[in-house]
């Protein structure tokens, strides 16, 4: 050890210094591409058109007063099948209003979606 | 025992590494790097993109009468008038040129007790001369709930009963 020159420790601990705050700069950018995808993850996974579609169907069937027990087998079927969603219906007549209540619930595993409603 | 001799050459030092870490910075930030992770975020945007065009489609023209997509399925559509309504709304951008996404669609109905049949409608290929879907394209799906009354004009196998029936539709660029 000796003969060795320790003239430029300062300059060799700055490297270090740089080096390391590349290092958290890698870190950041790995970082930023994960939350890229697991937004977009949870967007797609969110079944927003699929329920949005149903509660629209579901509220026009009512309202027209079309829909029967059939109907409800496609819909609860499809559903399943295609979909992957359990879906249940349910309606009851309110006292004294001439209005149907209506409950909506629906379930893909991800987003449970309950709604309850007058028609 | 450490000197204070260089202390200019350090603070210099200290600058120049800064500066170097400015500049990694902004030359990391100006570019992005498209993983296959990334696909995502167009897989969202053509869903979007579907599912609005689908929407479009399924708004009743008057109050409280058919929709436009009702009209053209119970009419027997062949797909022509379908793909005449669909395909620019996938496709149609401004001031620039078309998108290039494809779709195929069909429609499911419920068969018997618990049975699903799935039935294929048409598609931008069998329209536009454009390659079919391959399976290998990654597509993502929407589908639409269609009310067919009895009276429905499609051809069999789908069956003249009152019923719900589910439009799907798979959206791809190619």
């Amino acid at each position: 050890m000796a003969g060795m020159n320790d003239n430029g420790q300062w300059i060799v601990l700055m490297g270090f210094l740089i080096s390391i705050a590349l290092l958290f700069l890698m870190v950041i950018i790995n970082q930023a591409t994960l939350v890229g995808q697991t937004t977009a993850e949870g967007v797609l996974e969110f079944p927003k058109y699929e329920i949005r579609d149903l509660r629209t169907e579901v509220i026009r069937s009512f309202r027209e007063d079309t829909l029967n027990s059939a109907l409800y087998q496609d819909i609860r079927v499809l559903s399943l099948k295609r979909n992957h969603a359990i879906v249940s219906l349910g309606s009851s007549p309110m006292e004294g209003l001439d209005a149907t209540m209506v409950t909506i619930r629906f379930n893909n595993g991800v987003t449970v979606y309950e709604e309850t409603l007058l028609v | 025992m450490v000197g204070d001799g260089a202390s200019l050459y350090t603070i210099e030092g200290l600058a120049a590494g800064l500066l170097m870490i400015a500049t990694a910075a902004i030359v990391l930030q100006s570019i992005s790097v498209y993983t296959p992770g990334d696909t995502h975020i167009d897989d969202m945007l053509l869903e979007q993109l579907g599912a609005d065009a689908l929407a479009v489609l399924d708004l009743p023209v008057e109050p409280d009468g058919r929709t436009q997509l009702e009209v053209l399925l119970h009419n027997g559509d062949d797909g022509s008038a379908f793909h005449e309504a669909f395909y620019p709304l996938l496709r149609m951008r401004s001031f620039a040129p078309d998108d290039p996404v494809q779709y195929a669609a069909s429609i499911s109905f419920r068969d018997g007790d618990e049975g699903v049949v799935v039935v294929p409608y048409t598609s931008a290929a069998s329209h536009t001369g454009a390659a079919p879907y391959t399976g290998r394209d990654p597509a993502i799906r929407v589908s639409r709930w269609v009310h067919l009354q009895a009276w429905h004009g499609l051809p069999p196998p789908i069956p003249n009963r009152d019923q719900m029936a589910l439009l799907e539709v798979i959206l791809w660029r190619g």
